[in-house]
């Protein structure tokens, strides 16, 4: 059977239509779908659909200028900050997935204009920067997303939704439910982008990935798309550059400005706090690590002369998802969009799309990722082997490398756009 | 009408051409659902009363001679009018409107600019441009992510105002009309604001007294920033004394019947500028200490961030700091000497003279004139603001008079 798709201006839906016949009548057959069809069940990483193709998140590393202060953020970044506490499998560096750890932002990838689209509505939605007119119409009220879909259950709760029908990518923080009604769900703060529907055309609409009001992580960006796939790390391989969350930073210059580099919109940390002078110590004693840190947004690359088969500091070869991380960070790089508590960490795509596909969060300990990284290579293996991330070798890069001129994007509180 | 469950009807859902209902009543409409179809679907059957017999799609034919027209569906307009001897009704596929909110354009005032995003869905147009009074209707696309140099997209030099338009695209919709108006000033207009030349009773406290505009402009208000309340009055560390604007010394100040000073250095005089140019004739009868300043601000309403475009004379010299700049910005060298001083902020430029230098300018990043502060616009003097204990006590005891004071409004 040959169904004809029409879509209704009257009902605003897609009628498929059989038309048959039987002793001179007629009648039509209509087939109706459900929500999932609304919304894209497979891996946003897919390689030849991932929506950040040709954005900056697929910059070539290798042509990153080096800042001269590398050293001092290679020994920072190897410090970890007055914050270590022996979380992250007791290391640095830690991976925040569904299946355990800090879960990281929920994204969902939606088609609004799908007939089954379900829609959650949101209200009481705070937007920093942004106007009652832009929030309500971009962030409040009726939101699509599948009845199953949920924000991050821990933490900071971080939803994104990115609608292909619209091309309207929105971000949330803090995502609970109103008090007055369980159904409704608020958040402490937002931001959004519009973009060319489908989504496709990133690299032209948004090359920055940058929220256009509102801030909803740290560095105010769409990073979801800079997290680790799923069907990346089933494949092997990560096409992208890594948008990470870091232990803590500088959140200031020494002039007192904030401590911020393009494609950020806002600046993070506590070092100063820590520092001689500041009003805290940390628990082991008083902090005595290098007192100028990379920033939020400031691209980091590792060299490509790593033996991946030898780490001096086990001398063992690399664990394999360590690897993976690894190489993902030659040639793309990485960048910090957010900030943790103790450990830096690197992020995954949710697990809870492919649970509701397949049964089972892919991330889960043992499960189909894990194994695949539980080689004969690395102490411990499996996916606990990013522990062993060098972030004493990566190379930083000048603040605001390869900001356009002017740069339109306001951050929250500005009101000007940048011009160099 | 019956509704009739999937599981009574034979066949294995999907791959079915013929429906054998069991349960069908012989005279009623009934329609089935059936689900598990590929693609997680279900299908709705209406099924006519009295059917029988096996079913078979009618072709476009049949179809096209039972409705009495032939539907064309597609984005492009049918080839022919009549097709199987049936006219053609052509529709267009619908779809739903896209609704966006396009930002405010930025507005250059002192490059004559102004600066559009890029707008997925949208475009800003020039609609409209009125200059001395004549309005002429234009359509100029601007190019978004620059700064658009209106009087050469428009021909016409400042001042002038300009309407521009937000356009939605096809298959956009805006949820209301989105126009902006904005005058674009006449940076050449040169008017003295007010005038002081100080000549009045020695003593007076300048609080509260009326600028005399010996020198041009019209007589304004001197009022204090923040003062305490003695015996009834808002008092402050300046007076009129040998037909100058004196600072007192804290101890003159205690004598005066003040019960406080370190916070309340300062006088200001209310002009509305944007744009200002304050020349007066200073007298330090000793040397600013080191690590304190005196600060003179020309601080316009638009100003966001504290009290905006402020200039101070330290002890190494003068220094600059804007709403957009980072503060100090240094601006003449060497210790200050008594004599004239010229302060100037037009649009992007700060530019000083001094007694013992030449002209020095610089240009900063585009002033904000979007949002207004608590002070409005005006021209203020305070010495002891923002800074640590330790260099108070120098700067409450330190003395020096201000003379000849004029105050002109640059531009608009």
């Amino acid at each position: 059977m040959t169904a004809s798709k029409v879509y209704s201006t009257t009902s605003w839906a897609w009628e498929y239509t059989h038309r048959y016949q039987n002793d001179g009548q007629a009648w039509v057959e209509i087939l109706n779908g459900t929500e999932d069809d609304a919304v894209v069940l497979t891996s946003a990483f897919n390689e030849d659909t991932y929506m950040g193709k040709g954005t900056i998140l697929q910059r070539p590393a290798s042509s990153m200028p080096v800042d001269p202060m590398t050293p001092t953020y290679q020994e920072f970044m190897d410090y970890v900050t007055p914050f270590r506490w022996g979380s992250g499998f007791g290391s640095k560096t830690s991976l925040n997935t569904t299946a355990f750890g800090t879960h990281p932002i929920h994204m969902y990838v939606v088609d609004s204009h799908h007939p089954e689209s379900n829609f959650r509505e949101f209200a009481g939605v705070f937007v920093a920067g942004g106007s009652a007119a832009t929030t309500n119409h971009y962030l409040n009220g009726p939101v699509p997303l599948p009845s199953w879909g949920v924000p991050a259950q821990n933490q900071d709760r971080g939803l994104a939704v990115y609608d292909k029908g619209t091309g309207i990518m929105r971000e949330y923080f803090m995502v609970t439910s109103t008090t007055s009604n369980a159904a409704v769900w608020k958040s402490t703060g937002a931001g959004y982008s519009v973009n060319t529907p489908g989504l496709n055309n990133l690299a032209t609409d948004n090359y920055a990935l940058q929220q256009e009001v509102g801030r909803s992580n740290i560095a105010g960006m769409h990073n979801s798309l800079g997290f680790i796939g799923i069907a990346e790390a089933l494949n092997r391989k990560i096409n992208h550059a890594l948008c990470f969350t870091v232990a803590s930073l500088r959140m200031t210059n020494d002039d007192g400005s904030y401590r911020s580099s393009w494609p950020s919109r806002g600046a993070d940390g506590k070092l100063e706090r820590y520092m001689p002078g500041g009003d805290l110590v940390k628990p082991t004693g008083p902090y005595d690590g290098p007192i100028y840190s990379p920033a939020h947004g400031q691209w980091g690359r590792l060299p490509m002369d790593i033996d991946f088969n030898h780490n001096p500091r086990t001398g063992a070869p690399y664990p394999l998802f360590c690897q993976l991380v690894m190489k993902a960070a030659q040639q793309y790089g990485l960048v910090a969009t957010d900030t943790n508590l103790f450990v830096h960490a690197f992020n995954t795509e949710q697990g809870t799309t492919f649970k509701h596909a397949y049964g089972v969060d892919p991330w889960t300990t043992g499960g189909v990722i894990d194994e695949i990284y539980k080689g004969p290579v690395g102490d411990g293996g499996g996916l606990q082997g990013i522990r062993e991330f060098p972030w004493h070798l990566v190379e930083w890069a000048p603040m605001d490398w390869g900001r356009p001129n002017p740069d339109m994007n306001l951050h929250p509180g500005q009101l000007m756009p940048w011009r160099g | 009408m019956a509704w009739i469950k999937a599981t009574d009807i034979v066949g294995p859902p999907g791959t079915f051409d013929k429906i054998t209902v069991s349960t069908i009543p012989a005279d009623a409409t009934a329609s089935a659902t059936i689900g598990g179809l590929p693609g997680n679907r279900t299908a709705h059957f209406n099924i006519p009363r009295g059917l029988t017999g096996p079913m078979k799609e009618e072709t476009p034919a049949e179809i096209a001679t039972r409705q009495g027209y032939h539907l064309h569906l597609g984005q492009n307009a049918p080839l022919t009018a009549f097709m199987y001897g049936v006219p053609v009704i052509w529709i267009k596929p619908g779809y739903q409107l896209i609704s966006i909110i396009p930002p405010t354009p930025t507005w250059l005032d002192y490059s004559g600019a102004v600066m559009v995003p890029t707008v997925a869905g949208a475009g800003y147009y020039v609609t409209s441009f009125t200059k001395a009074g004549t309005t002429t209707v234009a359509n100029k696309l601007l190019t978004p992510n620059t700064a658009v140099d209106l009087a050469t997209l428009l021909g016409v030099a400042q001042p002038f105002d300009v309407r521009i338009e937000a356009k939605p695209n096809t298959g956009y919709m805006f949820p209301s009309e989105y126009f902006w108006n904005h005058a674009y000033p006449n940076m050449a207009n040169r008017t003295i604001m007010t005038s002081d030349t100080f000549t009045r009773a020695n003593g007076e406290f300048v609080n509260g007294t009326m600028t005399n505009a010996a020198l041009g402009g019209t007589a304004r208000p001197w009022q204090v920033f923040s003062g305490h309340n003695v015996n009834g009055g808002n008092y402050t560390t300046f007076e009129i004394n040998g037909n100058s604007l004196r600072k007192r010394s804290q101890a003159e100040f205690y004598a005066a019947g003040a019960v406080k000073t370190g916070d309340s250095n300062n006088i200001r005089v209310d002009v509305g500028s944007q744009n200002q140019r304050v020349e007066f004739d200073l007298t330090l009868p000793a040397p600013i200490p080191t690590g304190g300043r005196i600060d003179f601000l020309l601080a316009a309403s638009s100003s966001t961030f504290g009290s905006g475009f402020m200039f101070n004379i330290t002890a190494d010299g003068v220094t600059f700091s804007s709403p957009a700049t980072a503060a100090g910005q240094i601006m003449a060298t060497g210790a200050p000497v008594s004599g004239k001083y010229i302060f100037e902020r037009d649009g992007i430029t700060a530019r000083v003279k001094t007694p013992n230098a030449d002209w020095f300018s610089r240009t900063f990043d585009e002033p904000v004139f979007t949002v207004g502060n608590g002070h409005g616009n005006f021209f203020g003097i305070r010495d002891t603001h923002a800074l640590p204990n330790t260099i108070r006590p120098a700067l409450n005891n330190l003395t020096y008079s201000i003379d000849n004071l004029i105050v002109t409004q640059l531009g608009f």
